[in-house]
C-alpha cells in the first residue's frame, strides 16, 4: 500500500523522538541527532511528494536515519577512525525497539511534575545523594525520598505498559 | 503469532531496564525531542514541502468547515426569520376585516363617505369619533360593519349604524 502524504504529521509525531534517540545511539550528540532526523524527514517528504511508493514508512525512516548517521561518521572520520558505521547490523531491529522504549521513558520523564523530575534527575543523572538534594532545594530528605519513589513508580508502570503493548 | 511471555518474564519486565534508563537520563533535556514542537519547526522551515503535502488535506478541511458554517448560518437565519415573523405577526383576529378597503372619503365637505369591509364596530366608531371630534361608545362591540356609510352629520351616521346593526350608540 503506498504511503499517504496526509499521514506525514502523524508519522512525524509518532516516531520523531524514537528516531532522535536511535540517531543519538550512533552520533552521541543531541543536536546532531535532531539535525539528522530533521534532514531525513525533509528528504522523506520530498520523496512522498514525488509519488514514490513507500511500503513501510517507519522502517524506511529508520534506514534513512541509519545511513545519515553513517554519513556523519564518515565526515568526522578522524574522531571515530576505528568504528565507522556502514551497513545496517543484524540487531538493528533490537536497537529500533530499544529506541522506542527509551523514547517512551523520555516522554514519561517529561510528564513528571517539575520538582519530582528535578529531584529524580539530580539523583539519577548527577549522582547526588538525597541529603545533598534536600539541602540544595531546601526540602526535607523524606520529601526527596517521596519524589524519587514516585518517579520510579511511574517509570516502572510505564515500562510495564510498554512491554505489555509490545507482546499483546 | 506473538509469543506470550511467562508470568516470571513479565515480573522481570516490570523492572526498568537500567541500561536504557541510564542512557535516557544521561542525555535527557527537558522538552527536547518533542514531536509536536519539532513538527511546527519542520513546517516553518519547509513551506514548499508543507504546501505540496498538505494542500489536499487543507483544502478538504476548509471545504468541510465552510459547509458546516454555511449550514449553521442557514439554520440560524431560518430560525431568526420565523421567530421574528411569529412575534411581529400574531394570530389574526377571529373576525378579520379588510384594512385596505376601509377608508374615509374627505374630498367632499357635503357628502362624507365611510367605507368598511367586515370592520369591527369599535374601529368604525373610532373613525367617526375622530372625524367629528367626539367620543362614541357602543353597547355591543362584537358587531361588524360592511359597506359605505354616507352621512352629512354625526347624528345621521349614528342613526344609520343603530338602525342597521340594532345596537345602541352613546355620545
Amino acid at each position: 500500500m503506498p504511503f499517504r502524504n496526509n499521514t506525514l504529521e502523524q508519522l512525524f509525531r509518532d516516531h520523531y523522538r524514537a528516531l532522535c534517540i536511535y540517531a543519538l545511539h550512533h552520533v552521541d550528540d543531541i543536536d546532531t541527532a535532531e539535525d539528522v532526523v530533521m534532514d531525513c524527514f525533509e528528504r522523506f517528504a520530498q520523496k512522498c511528494s514525488g509519488n514514490t511508493e513507500i511500503q513501510s514508512a517507519k522502517g524506511y525512516l529508520y534506514r534513512m536515519v541509519h545511513h545519515a548517521c553513517a554519513d556523519v561518521h564518515r565526515s568526522a572520520i578522524h574522531e571515530v577512525s576505528d568504528t565507522v558505521l556502514t551497513d545496517i547490523p543484524d540487531d538493528a531491529d533490537q536497537l529500533v525497539e530499544r529506541s522506542e522504549r527509551e523514547a517512551r521513558l523520555w516522554g514519561e520523564i517529561d510528564r513528571l511534575p517539575t520538582v519530582c523530575r528535578q529531584v529524580f534527575l539530580m539523583n539519577k543523572r548527577d549522582g547526588m545523594r538525597q541529603k545533598e538534594i534536600a539541602q540544595t532545594l531546601g526540602i526535607s530528605v523524606k520529601t526527596v525520598e517521596a519524589h524519587i519513589a514516585k518517579a520510579y513508580e511511574r517509570l516502572r508502570q510505564k515500562a510495564h505498559d510498554i512491554y505489555l503493548m509490545l507482546f499483546f | 503469532m506473538p509469543k506470550t511471555p511467562s508470568y516470571k518474564k513479565l515480573e522481570t519486565m516490570k523492572k526498568i531496564n537500567e541500561e536504557e534508563l541510564r542512557f535516557v537520563v544521561r542525555h535527557y533535556q527537558t522538552g527536547r525531542f518533542d514531536g509536536r514542537k519539532a513538527w511546527l519547526k519542520f513546517r516553518q522551515q519547509h513551506p514548499a514541502c508543507r504546501r505540496s503535502l498538505w494542500q489536499l488535506t487543507t483544502k478538504r478541511h476548509w471545504a468541510v468547515a465552510a459547509t458546516i458554517v454555511s449550514a449553521v448560518i442557514a439554520v440560524m437565519a431560518w430560525g431568526i426569520y420565523h421567530y421574528s415573523h411569529s412575534i411581529s405577526s400574531p394570530l389574526p383576529p377571529v373576525v378579520p376585516y379588510n384594512q385596505q378597503t376601509d377608508s374615509v372619503d374627505k374630498q367632499s365637505d357635503s357628502i362624507r363617505v365611510f367605507r368598511y369591509d367586515n370592520t369591527p364596530i369599535n374601529i368604525v366608531l373610532r373613525d367617526v369619533s375622530d372625524y367629528y371630534g367626539t367620543t362614541l361608545t357602543v353597547n355591543d362591540t362584537t358587531r361588524c360593519v360592511s359597506g359605505e356609510i354616507e352621512a352629512t352629520s354625526l347624528a345621521d351616521v349614528v342613526d344609520m349604524l343603530e338602525t342597521t346593526l340594532g345596537v345602541k350608540i352613546q355620545n
